[in-house]
């Protein structure tokens, strides 16, 4: 290599070996840590109307005492596909066209939606959809 | 060369290179694809396709980055590197199926253009750990694409050898932006510390043979003050046949070759990319470099017709068993006679 490209290519690397170390070390130190252990055991909220429990935790449907409701997922385990969109429904839905698009859940945690008044006294449908490979995921069985 | 363009330059050997690698590319997506269907027997093909192709790309531009100092550090590597652009233009085809990929599954379902998705979905611009890493990969594919659209010496030819160095040497950035782009991504959710530790050893051994490389050859070369004509270089015994001793006298870069019992000396920058001609051979009587079998008359610099290419030329003499040259350069194509030993 010629001394000029050879001077360019060494002032680079010597750019490169201090500051993508850096970058990594930084990069590896701002790595969320997993979720710990007791994190989901959160105050329970209002009253607990209806529970089930899908293959990566429980949902919780709750009357809360301003009269409105509120559903809770607890996502314990993580959830098999990339996404799951959450649709509400007064009927039973198949589609999420035949629904309303709620809540997206992805990684452990907990996810919690509150409903309008609207819904008072009465049990919402659930439609679990997978919006990557557009296929239903679960329906609600309360 | 300079006489016409075309396509590709095959040979024999360019098309066992090409076999071998096509061969060693579709074993280790095999491979991979086979492990990963053992470790996760739900995954979609779409998410196969995107890791296969992530970690193939990877793994080849961690080998075309460690070409370049591995033929810097030992000529045995060589061959390598004359064939490396057809591997720098597969790597980029591997890496433009992982970002479309990526891009239609990540991208490709909501009423904004996938595109503007990429730079849009996640504004968390300010975050380490959040930060909108897809963005860093889309640059260094962008530098990635310019780099495999101009790899041709049409482009060399018309972009001047500077201009498409500089623009080829923007990998170095290609490769920064990748690395952050995989641990802002994946490592960011999978953290083996496997995975992290392949990482660091790859790192590890780009810059180390880079910089080793640098400082090897700095010392190599030999510096050169004097003020005379000729300047006393080293014993012939030094030089091997058909091989050549590069000093730099008076900012001349200069290759002294010994061959068939004459000594000349040329210009040690090859015209075609600049290339390192006393770090090639005499083969059939041309002096050829080393980068990419440009050749040149040792005792003109003249390319052999038909070609056109030509380096200056210098005087020799031998002395008392002594190689002297004089750093005062003839024009371009200039015969000078040998030094006979």
């Amino acid at each position: 290599m010629i001394r000029s490209l050879r001077k360019r290519h060494l002032n680079i690397w010597l750019i490169i070996a201090v500051l993508l170390p850096l970058g990594f070390i930084a990069a590896v130190f701002a790595t969320p840590q997993s979720l710990a252990k007791g994190a989901l055991d959160v105050p329970e909220k209002g009253k607990l109307l209806k529970q089930m429990t899908m293959d990566w935790g429980p949902v919780e449907l709750r009357g809360l005492p301003d009269s409105s409701q509120m559903i809770q997922f607890k996502v314990t385990t993580a959830i098999k596909t990339a996404a799951v969109a959450v649709y509400l429904g007064k009927k039973p839905i198949d589609h999420p066209t035949n629904g309303q698009f709620l809540k997206k859940l992805d990684s452990r945690g907990l996810y919690e939606a509150k409903l309008d008044k609207a819904w008072f006294g009465m049990t919402p449908h659930l439609l679990f959809y997978d919006p990557i490979k557009q296929e239903v995921v679960a329906k609600s069985f309360w | 060369m300079s006489v016409k363009y075309a396509s590709i330059l095959w040979n024999r050997q360019k098309k066992r290179y090409d076999m071998a690698m096509l061969v060693l590319m579709v074993i280790y997506l095999v491979t991979f694809s086979s492990i990963q269907l053992v470790f996760h027997p739900n995954i979609t093909v779409d998410s196969l396709i995107i890791r296969s192709t992530a970690t193939l790309s990877f793994i080849m531009l961690h080998i075309i980055l460690i070409i370049g100092p591995l033929s810097r550090i030992d000529e045995r590597f060589l061959p390598l590197l004359y064939n490396r652009r057809h591997l720098g233009v597969t790597m980029f085809l591997v890496a433009f199926v992982h970002g479309m990929f990526s891009m239609n599954l990540f991208h490709n379902f909501g009423e904004v253009n996938p595109l503007l998705s990429v730079f849009t979905s996640n504004p968390n611009y300010a975050s380490v750990s959040q930060y909108p890493f897809q963005t860093l990969g889309f640059f260094a594919l962008l530098i990635l694409f310019l780099m495999a659209a101009t790899s041709h010496d049409f482009w060399l030819k018309n972009l001047s050898p500077k201009i498409w160095k500089t623009l080829h040497m923007l990998v170095y950035v290609a490769y920064s932006l990748i690395v952050m782009h995989v641990v802002l991504g994946v490592l960011q959710q999978e953290t083996s510390p496997v995975l992290v530790g392949l990482m660091v050893l790859g790192m590890l051994m780009i810059i180390g043979f880079h910089l080793w490389a640098g400082v090897l050859e700095r010392r190599r070369e030999a510096f050169f003050s004097a003020k005379e004509d000729f300047v006393k270089i080293c014993r012939l015994e030094e030089i091997d046949e058909n091989c050549a001793k590069v000093v730099i006298i008076r900012e001349e870069n200069i290759a002294i070759f010994k061959y068939e019992g004459k000594v000349s000396a040329i210009n040690n920058v090859c015209k075609h990319q600049n290339g390192p001609l006393g770090e090639g051979k005499i083969v059939d009587g041309c002096i050829t470099c080393p980068w990419h079998g440009y050749q040149y008359l040792p005792e003109n610099g003249c390319s052999p017709a038909p070609f056109t290419e030509k380096v200056t030329t210098y005087d020799v003499k031998v002395e008392d068993g002594y190689v002297f040259v004089n750093p005062n350069p003839h024009p371009e194509g200039t015969a000078v006679e040998p030094a006979t030993i």
